[in-house]
């Protein structure tokens, strides 16, 4: 059984009734009915009701059954007839009936007259899973970008004729009986730029050598004025990505959670490995330098010289840009970088991202070309232990 | 005027004891059983205790009088329970009795000079009722003013029906030897048998006089219209005694035992406050918070008292003539001229991220077998914080450094020292734009550090 109940009685009639509570006396409909779910975790229902009041103090009953409302969250607000003058309608006190799902207001009219009322509260078991689809178009520089919002209702109630609120979307008329489910698209860009990133997160001690090391194609979206977005965060959610497959169609690239991105914020998701960049990345050579000892011959400091050697073929008839997050340990500074065309960027003393422009393969070459970048950095003052 | 006619199970009655030389004379027979003139509650929320004062007027005859009062299936204190005659002349509290074999009874002899009809107060310390206060606080969608609508919420599991009781409640932290509600449990003839050294009875009495001193310095309350008849909110009348803060509710409300009763207190509209942010990892983890800002002084619209501890519920206009709910944060007690800081949590628009960008070693020492024993790290660390939204915002960014550290440079100076490890920036972030702070600061560690 399932009832959210506002009823009104007339206080005279309660006089002479024993202890248990009477109720019910009307049960005006529901003029309006406003689900909230513009904060992500919480849902706040706000229903309006035209409440008949006799003059002096009258008592509406609010209870419900079947569901879980919070009650300390269960706010009234007068709207024909508010404030604090002599005409205003007021609202006396709230009463807190035992073991109950209810509670009873007294209101104040100073004569006989119809109040619009507004019940607000927190109800549970309602919650919002928003998700992406995002279909990239041929060239991979822009697709048609969708969020969606999975709204699941176990409260309890059923939300017939309510009207949906969500952030950055006009009011939505929809029910969502209990039970139910409902997807709404809740942001569309059929033109979304985004960038397509080739990049590869090594490891501090693992060398694949010859195997060559993982390389991740990642899409960036920022979520700014220029991408036709940036007025609300992007919620954490799945993101779907679908390509042109050539021939009409399309096809499945992969699937990644995009994290909650603020507005001016970029997204990234990985959509899978790169077969047609193979990097090869080899410990050229490490070793001490500056070694100082204690009395009895134990290393006490000393510097690390590292040399690294990068050999990058690009497969892909463009040229394209690989990234690099090469993990650094201590005080280090690149002492050289030589080889191809490269930029460095650092922005924190535990990665220096290097980004290495590559040719594209030229037709009828037999193999691709081959960038080979040296890499020398020296790392001071290492303690025994630290690398 | 919505009555509740529910008997009440606390009975006083009065008895001309006219066989009262032997107190096994049989019970005394039943003259009058006087209606409460009035019923005063004080409620502490620090402890579960609530002070109750009843005034009845009795008529007493020439001689020996009883008054029995009963107290079945409540939790009061019978230890607490006093009789106050008043100024009435010609009687005289001959002494106190709970009879044998039963629980819950007290019988007072009085002896009267003359036939008088008197007023009389009893007061007694129950437990099971309880107060609480919130805040629905409503801030217009551009978040720079807000209403706050103070609500008092009285809980009564007291056993007992308390009709058109004045109502006041207690801020502030109370100290009691023993839970009153062990002592209504254990009742009068039921010591458990050990023996409380003198130190803990000097306590408990001293401490008792210091409640009915501070209660005795609240003037009675005036007479005022009972609950039906009020056409407004209650009207918190507020009072400081001593450390305490007591609130009287004007009016008069009956509290039924198992009920809750809110009032709601005038709201008070206008209220500016300073939407800011706020990040400090030890008081609210690694993410920034939103604080909405203001202080209890007149500049806010607040300042007329101190506001008791309790929830507040916050909610915005959402532009489309609803409510849009921000969340709810507990707030302690707030003193006169205090900071109120809400914390409605991090809503995702200010970002802020620290990272360091370069570690240095230098002024290495060795002790005098060549073991490295101190040496200082000069850091480079960048904290950048980028704001979403489309207008500024105040930023306090607490910040820790721990160990023995030197400031050496930083892009902004304006810091403040909070403690030897704590420094702190009260920035604005321009609107949907980044603020970079960058610093150097030199730690001394093992044989260099000295602090």
């Amino acid at each position: 059984m399932r009832l959210i109940a506002a009823s009104t009685l007339a206080l005279l009639a309660a006089a002479s009734i024993a202890p248990a509570r009477t109720k019910l006396v009307t049960l005006p409909e529901r003029n309006d009915l406003v689900v909230s779910l513009e904060n992500p975790n919480a849902a706040l229902l706000s229903e309006e009701r035209d409440i008949p009041l006799q003059a002096g103090t009258n008592s509406i009953d609010f209870s419900w059954k079947g569901v879980s409302i919070d009650q300390s969250s269960v706010l009234l607000e007068l709207l024909t007839h508010p404030g604090e003058e002599k005409t205003s309608t007021r609202i006396i006190a709230t009463g807190y009936p035992p073991d109950e799902a209810a509670l009873t207001w007294q209101i104040y009219s100073p004569e006989a007259r119809t109040e619009r009322i507004r019940v607000s509260y927190l109800l549970s078991g309602i919650s919002q899973q928003p998700s992406y689809e995002f279909r990239v178009n041929a060239t991979e520089t822009a697709g048609d970008f969708q969020q969606y919002t999975l709204l699941r209702n176990v409260s309890g109630e059923d939300l017939r004729g309510a009207t949906l609120r969500l952030r950055g979307l006009p009011d939505l008329d929809r029910s969502l009986e209990s039970g139910e489910s409902r997807r709404l698209l809740a942001l569309r860009n059929k033109e979304l730029p985004f960038e397509k990133l080739y990049i590869a997160r090594p490891s501090w001690q693992g060398f694949l050598g010859e195997s060559g090391e993982s390389i991740s194609l990642v899409y960036e979206v920022r979520n700014d004025a220029a991408s036709g977005l940036g007025k609300f965060t992007l919620p954490v959610g799945k993101m779907r990505l679908y390509g042109d497959d050539g021939d009409g169609s399309s096809i499945f690239l992969g699937e990644d959670i995009l994290a909650d991105t603020a507005p001016q914020e970029e997204g990234q998701v990985t959509l899978g490995t790169v077969k047609d960049i193979v990097m090869r990345r080899y410990l050229a050579d490490q070793k001490r330098l500056n070694e100082r000892f204690t009395t009895n011959r134990q290393l006490s400091v000393f510097d690390v010289r590292r040399e690294l050697r990068y050999e990058v073929e690009n497969f892909k008839d463009k040229p394209t840009t690989l990234r690099i997050h090469e993990p650094m340990m201590g005080d280090w500074e690149v002492t050289s970088l030589t080889g191809g065309t490269t930029r460095t960027k650092i922005e924190s003393m535990n990665e220096l991202e290097l980004e290495i422009d590559l040719p594209a393969q030229q037709k009828g070459a037999k193999e691709a070309e081959k960038v080979t970048i040296n890499l020398v950095v020296t790392i001071r003052n290492v303690f025994p232990g630290e690398l | 005027m919505l009555a509740f006619p529910l008997p009440s199970r606390i009975l006083a009655v009065l008895g001309a004891a006219i066989l009262c030389a032997s107190p096994a004379a049989a019970k005394i027979d039943l003259v009058t059983l006087p209606e409460r003139d009035r019923t005063e509650l004080t409620i502490y929320n620090s402890q579960d205790l609530t002070l109750a004062r009843e005034s009845r007027t009795l008529s007493f005859s020439k001689g020996a009088n009883q008054i029995q009062f009963s107290w079945a299936n409540t939790l009061i204190d019978p230890t607490s329970l006093q009789l106050d005659l008043g100024t009435a002349k010609g009687l005289t509290m001959v002494d106190a009795v709970y009879p044998a074999n039963t629980q819950e009874l007290i019988v007072w002899n009085i002896e009267a000079q003359e036939d008088v009809s008197a007023p009389v107060t009893i007061t007694y310390f129950t437990s099971g009722l309880t107060w609480s206060s919130d805040y629905v606080l409503k801030a217009n969608s551009a978040e720079t003013a807000l209403q706050m609508q103070p609500r008092i919420t009285v809980r009564n599991n007291s056993g007992e029906d308390f009709s058109n009781a004045e109502t006041r409640v207690v801020v502030g932290e109370i100290n009691l030897v023993e839970m009153i509600a062990e002592l209504a449990r254990r009742g009068i003839a039921k010591d458990d048998g050990r023996l409380r050294d003198e130190v803990v009875k000097w306590k408990m009495m001293s401490k008792s006089e210091t409640i009915a001193e501070m209660d005795m310095a609240m003037p009675m309350a005036q007479a005022a219209p009972s609950m039906a008849g009020r056409a407004q909110a209650a009207e918190i009348i507020k009072k400081a005694v001593s450390e305490y803060q007591l609130y009287r509710v004007e009016g008069k409300e009956d509290i039924l035992n198992g009920w809750g009763k809110q009032l709601p207190m005038p709201a008070v509209k206008d209220i500016k406050f300073d939407l800011s942010y706020e990040i400090d990892p030890n008081r609210y983890g690694p993410e920034p918070t939103k604080i909405y800002r203001l202080k209890n002084t007149t500049d806010h619209n607040l300042g007329k008292d101190p506001l008791p501890e309790g929830q507040f519920y916050v909610y915005t206009d959402d532009g489309r003539a609803g409510l849009r709910y921000e969340g709810s944060t507990h707030h302690k007690y707030i003193p006169l001229g205090e900071d109120i800081e809400l914390n409605l949590g991090n809503d995702g628009l200010l970002q802020f991220e620290e990272r360091t960008v370069r570690s240095q070693r230098s002024e290495l020492q060795f002790d005098n077998y060549g073991s490295v024993v101190g040496w200082d790290e000069t850091r480079t660390v960048e904290l950048e914080l980028r704001n979403a939204r489309e207008r500024a915002v105040p930023v306090k960014l607490t910040h820790v450094i721990p160990g023995d550290w030197t400031m050496s440079d930083a892009s902004d100076k304006t810091y403040e020292s909070v403690d030897q490890q704590t420094v702190r920036w009260n920035l604005s972030v321009p609107a949907s734009s980044k603020t970079v702070i960058r610093y150097v600061v030199v730690v001394r560690n093992g044989s260099r550090a000295k602090r």
